[in-house]
C-alpha cells in the first residue's frame, strides 16, 4: 500500500468522528487537509452528514413514556447485589484451580499408571500443534429477501461444507476452513462475512482442530 | 445534570441510597428510553429495558471506579442489555403496535430519513449499534471501543462498512428516482 493510499485508509476511518466533532486537534487537521484533496472522501462526508442527521432527528422518534419510578423501586426489594468482594471471589477462583487440578491428578494416575495410554503415543497425538488453519462451524442468516441461489453461491465463495439448514430458526449450519484466528481477527471475519450482500448475521458455534487420523490409529 | 453530581449520586446509589436511584432515573430515563428505542427498534423493549438498566445501576455501582464518564458508563449497560436482548430475540423491525407510539415525522426530511432507517435496518446489529453510538450519543472511537468492548480498530471498520452500505442503498434508491426525473423532462 502507498503512501497516499495509507493516508486515504486513515483519514477515510476517521471520517465519522470528524463528522461528530470528537476528534483531536491533530486528527481533525489530518482529515481536513485530505479532504482538500480527496474527492471520494468528501462525497462520503456528505454520506456521513445525512446519516448524522438522520439519526439524530430520528424520522421515527418515540413518545417517551413516564418513567415507571414506583415500579423500580418495588424491584429493588428482590434484586441482589451481584458484586462479591474480591476476598470471596478469590476463595471461589482458589476452589475452582484446587478442584482442576485434583482432577487432572486423578485421571494420569489412573491413566499413566494403568499403562492403557503409552506416553509416547500421547507426545506423537499432541505433537500436530503447529496447525495453520481450524475447521469453523457457523450458524448464517440470510435477508429473507435473498433467494436459495444465491445462498448457495454466499455459502460456495465461503468455501462451506457439511451445510445444513435449521428450519425452525432459518438459518443455515455450515464447517467453514480458513487460518487460524485470534479473537479480534474473528470478529473482523465475522464482519467481512455479515457486510456481504444478503447476509443478516455470522455467529460461531465452534472450532475444531484438525484431527491427524493416522496418529488417532496409532492410539488404538 | 454535570458529571460531578451523577458521580455523587452513583456514590450514593453505592450505598444503597433509594432517593439518588430515582434522582438519576428521572435524569436518565427520556435519554435512555430514546437510546434503547433506536437500537432494538422496539417501544415495549425500551420501556422495560430502561428500568433493567436501572436495576443493574442499583446492584453494580459499587463496582464503578471512575474510570470512564457515568453516562459512558450507564450507556453501556444500556447497550449490553439491550445488544443481548436483540441477539436473543432478533429484533430488526418494529412490530406494528409499537409504531402507535411514533410522533409524527418532519415531512420535508422524511423521504431522506427514511432511507437511512431502512439502511439502518438492514445493517448487522454491531455495524447498526455502532452508528447509533456515534451519532446519537456522540461518542468518541475510544468511547465506542470501550462500551462496545472490542478494539478501536473494529469500531472503525463497523462504521465503515456501515457508511458503504447505506452509501450503496442511496445510490440504488436514487438511481430510479434519477431516470424517473429524466424522463419526465423528455
Amino acid at each position: 500500500m502507498s503512501e497516499s493510499e495509507q493516508v486515504h485508509r486513515q483519514a477515510s476511518l476517521l471520517l465519522p468522528w470528524y463528522v461528530n466533532e470528537t476528534l483531536a486537534e491533530d486528527e481533525r487537521d489530518f482529515v481536513r487537509a485530505h479532504l482538500a484533496e480527496c474527492a471520494e472522501c468528501r462525497d462520503d462526508l456528505g454520506v456521513l452528514q445525512t446519516m448524522r442527521e438522520s439519526v439524530v432527528a430520528g424520522s421515527a422518534a418515540p413518545i417517551v413514556p413516564k418513567p415507571r419510578v414506583a415500579e423500580l423501586l418495588s424491584r429493588l426489594n428482590g434484586a441482589s447485589d451481584v458484586q462479591e468482594s474480591p476476598f470471596v471471589l478469590g476463595r471461589w477462583l482458589i476452589a475452582a484451580t484446587i478442584g482442576a487440578i485434583s482432577v487432572a491428578l486423578a485421571w494420569l494416575v489412573v491413566e499413566v499408571a494403568g499403562n492403557r495410554v503409552e506416553p509416547t503415543v500421547f507426545e506423537t497425538a499432541t505433537s500436530m500443534s503447529s496447525v495453520t488453519t481450524m475447521d469453523y462451524v457457523v450458524r448464517l442468516d440470510f435477508d429473507d429477501s435473498v433467494g436459495e441461489a444465491d445462498r448457495e453461491r454466499i455459502l460456495a465463495a465461503l468455501g462451506a461444507r457439511d451445510v445444513t439448514r435449521d428450519l425452525q430458526a432459518s438459518g443455515y449450519r455450515a464447517v467453514i476452513t480458513a487460518p487460524a484466528m485470534s479473537f479480534a481477527e474473528l470478529q473482523q471475519f465475522t464482519e467481512r462475512v455479515e457486510s456481504m450482500d444478503g447476509v443478516q448475521a455470522m455467529g460461531v458455534l465452534a472450532l475444531q482442530l484438525p484431527v491427524d487420523t493416522r496418529s488417532r490409529d496409532s492410539v488404538q | 445534570m454535570d458529571s460531578r453530581e451523577e458521580l455523587r449520586l452513583i456514590r450514593r446509589i453505592a450505598d444503597k441510597d433509594r432517593d439518588a436511584l430515582s434522582e438519576l432515573f428521572l435524569g436518565y430515563h427520556p435519554r435512555l428510553f430514546k437510546f434503547i428505542y433506536r437500537l432494538s427498534d422496539s417501544y415495549t423493549v425500551a420501556d422495560e429495558l430502561v428500568n433493567d438498566v436501572m436495576l443493574t445501576i442499583w446492584q453494580k455501582a459499587a463496582s464503578f471506579r471512575g474510570d470512564s464518564r457515568v453516562s459512558t458508563w450507564i450507556f453501556g449497560i444500556a447497550y449490553r442489555l439491550t445488544m443481548r436482548r436483540v441477539t436473543k430475540k432478533k429484533l430488526q423491525l418494529a412490530d406494528i403496535a409499537d409504531n402507535e407510539h411514533l410522533a409524527a415525522p418532519d415531512a420535508a426530511d422524511l423521504e431522506t430519513q427514511n432511507w437511512v432507517h431502512r439502511g439502518l435496518q438492514s445493517l448487522p446489529p454491531a455495524q447498526k449499534m455502532t452508528v447509533i453510538l456515534v451519532f446519537y450519543l456522540g461518542l468518541t472511537y475510544e468511547e465506542t471501543a470501550e462500551i462496545t468492548e472490542c478494539p478501536v480498530n473494529t469500531v472503525k471498520t463497523r462504521m465503515f462498512h456501515a457508511r458503504r452500505k447505506l452509501k450503496g442503498l442511496l445510490e440504488a434508491s436514487a438511481s430510479p428516482r434519477k431516470r424517473l426525473d429524466e424522463s419526465a423532462h423528455e
